[in-house]
């Protein structure tokens, strides 16, 4: 255990050398003196005293032992004598660091981005409850397409293997209506979108399935950052009338950001309205929107997904006419299940981890470099260490010392890796 | 006198050292002097010696230095027993004592 008084020494310890130096000194000069007082000479006397005292020196270092904390003094006199050292040779210290820097650079670079768009989970309670639903026809080659409204409703009135389903699909409006008008990207969603999801709205409320008619669907619902950016997070901001694409709607609510991590980037969301002809048998087939669901927990994907194909062949073996029968099933149709993150990370992914490999690779080749780099430099100081060894220095010193110069550049090749990867992202 | 670098030991130099203390404070020469004294002319310490003893004991808090003017009206470095360093000292004379008598009484038997 180290005391308080052995930490306080390292702070003071000019102070204290002086002080030991000045206590011995005057504990010699009483023994001179009482040898001088016996008859002898003043060099004599001091020859004396010293020799009763025993080697100043050695009774100094024995002193530094029981002071203060040794491995802390020998750690700092490790690190000035290895930054002399590695001054003194900058060509190498330069090659060093760059290799490291590069290497480590890049592997940070490429992993914060395939972290940040394949590897890491949405935000959400239970992520991998979260799944895309599709309509996939292999044997005409089509694998996947997206649903219809009749299946969205179809699917939330009988699979209780779900917890909610959603539909949702993009929606681009105007906003302003003279030369200054700005084309913009939203969402159009059913309510169940934020349920699917389970992000409760952070301003003002959510859609209802009223709304989600034709005419009624005048009402919004903001993303976080573009209620900061351009109402300036203002709580005010409900009810507040806007114009999109000469339409007047009004604002209900903010959704929080975490929303803006499943898609990229709309900026509001409106509800997902759809006509009562939408839901008529023909329009089985057509591709209306994306949908995403929560299964409910403990609940296999497959059998989830089971479910849902059997709804599909129910509705199917329930239409009377034959021929609209044989078409609701063109090109084999199956229902197929993804969890939302995989889906959507499918076509970078495999791109990112190859990517990810090969700065890996690079990782490798830059330390074998840096490994001979430092064997070169070994040779060339042997003569050094000899030179130290011969003066007393133990071979845990001298290991100790070298240590600490490899761990300085590494840190000093860290520190440069992550400000080249801090710049590149 | 050997060093005791163990402190689970007791190093005999230490308990020397406290003994001598006990009366009054003393300096550096005045210690060596008083356990000079104190054993009737047979223990003479390598004066040096003293000092890793005396600043080991203060890192353990037994011993306290303070300034002071010697008998030669120059300025020393005076050492005084605390109440931590009594308690040690007693003790210390309890276990040596002991281990002694029982070495005896081996040494004693044929």
């Amino acid at each position: 255990m180290v005391s308080w008084r052995k930490l306080r020494t390292l702070f003071s310890r000019p102070r204290l050398e002086r002080e030991m130096t000045a206590e011995m000194q005057a504990h010699l000069d009483g023994l001179a003196e009482r040898h001088r007082m016996a008859g002898m000479t003043p060099e004599e006397a001091r020859n004396a005293a010293l020799r009763d005292f025993g080697g100043v020196e050695q009774i100094k270092e024995r002193v530094r032992d029981e002071r203060g904390i040794r491995w802390l003094e020998d750690l700092w006199r490790d690190l000035r004598f290895s930054c002399r050292s590695l001054r003194r040779s900058p060509v190498f210290t330069a090659a060093v660091v760059v290799t490291l820097a590069i290497c480590l650079g890049a592997n940070s670079a490429v992993f914060t981005v395939l972290y940040g768009m394949v590897l890491k989970r949405l935000p959400f309670h239970d992520p991998g409850q979260i799944v895309e639903v599709y309509n996939s026809r292999p044997i005409s080659g089509q694998m996947k397409q997206r649903v219809s409204v009749a299946q969205y409703l179809d699917y939330r009135a009988q699979a209780d293997l779900f917890e909610h389903f959603a539909l949702w699909d993009g929606w681009m409006f105007n906003v302003g209506e003279d030369s200054t008008a700005e084309r913009l990207i939203g969402m159009k969603v059913t309510p169940d979108y934020f349920e699917v999801l389970g992000a409760p709205p952070l301003l003002g409320r959510y859609f209802t399935d009223e709304e989600c008619a034709p005419g009624r669907d005048a009402v919004v619902v903001l993303t976080q950052d573009y209620w900061e950016a351009h109402f300036q997070a203002d709580p005010t901001v409900l009810n507040r009338v806007v114009r999109l694409s000469r339409r007047a709607f009004t604002i209900i609510g903010v959704a929080p950001r975490s929303l803006q991590q499943v898609t990229a980037a709309p900026v509001l969301f409106k509800p997902f309205e759809w006509t009562a002809e939408a839901t008529t048998p023909p329009w089985r087939l057509a591709a209306m929107g994306t949908m995403y669901a929560r299964i409910k927990n403990g609940v296999a994907l497959g059998r989830a997904q089971a479910q849902l194909q059997t709804l599909e062949e129910r509705f199917r073996d329930g239409v009377a006419d034959p021929a609209a029968r044989e078409s609701l099933y063109q090109g084999g149709l199956r229902l197929r299940l993804g969890q939302v993150r995989a889906e959507q990370t499918q076509p970078i992914r495999i791109g990112l981890l190859l990517l990810q490999a090969g700065a890996f690779l690079v990782l490798l080749l830059g330390c074998v470099n840096v490994a001979s780099l430092m064997l070169a430099r070994a040779n060339a100081r042997q003569v050094e260490l000899a030179v130290r060894q011969a003066l007393g220095a133990s071979r845990g010193a001298l290991a100790r010392q070298l240590l600490v110069e490899a761990g300085l550049l590494a840190l000093a090749g860290g520190a440069a890796g992550m400000a080249l990867a801090g710049a590149s992202l | 006198m050997t060093k005791e670098k163990s402190d689970l030991v007791y190093g005999t130099l230490d308990m020397l050292i406290l003994k001598a203390l006990q009366l009054e404070p003393r300096h550096g020469l005045g210690i060596a002097d008083r356990i000079h004294q104190m054993s009737d002319d047979i223990l003479r310490v390598e004066q040096g010696s003293l000092y890793p003893a005396l600043y080991r004991l203060e890192a353990q808090g037994l011993i306290k230095a303070e300034e002071g003017i010697s008998e030669r009206n120059r300025k020393a470095r005076f050492y005084r027993l605390t109440a931590a360093g009594r308690r040690q000292l007693e003790a210390e004379t309890g276990h040596w004592t002991r281990m002694t008598t029982a070495i005896n009484r081996v040494l004693a038997k044929a």
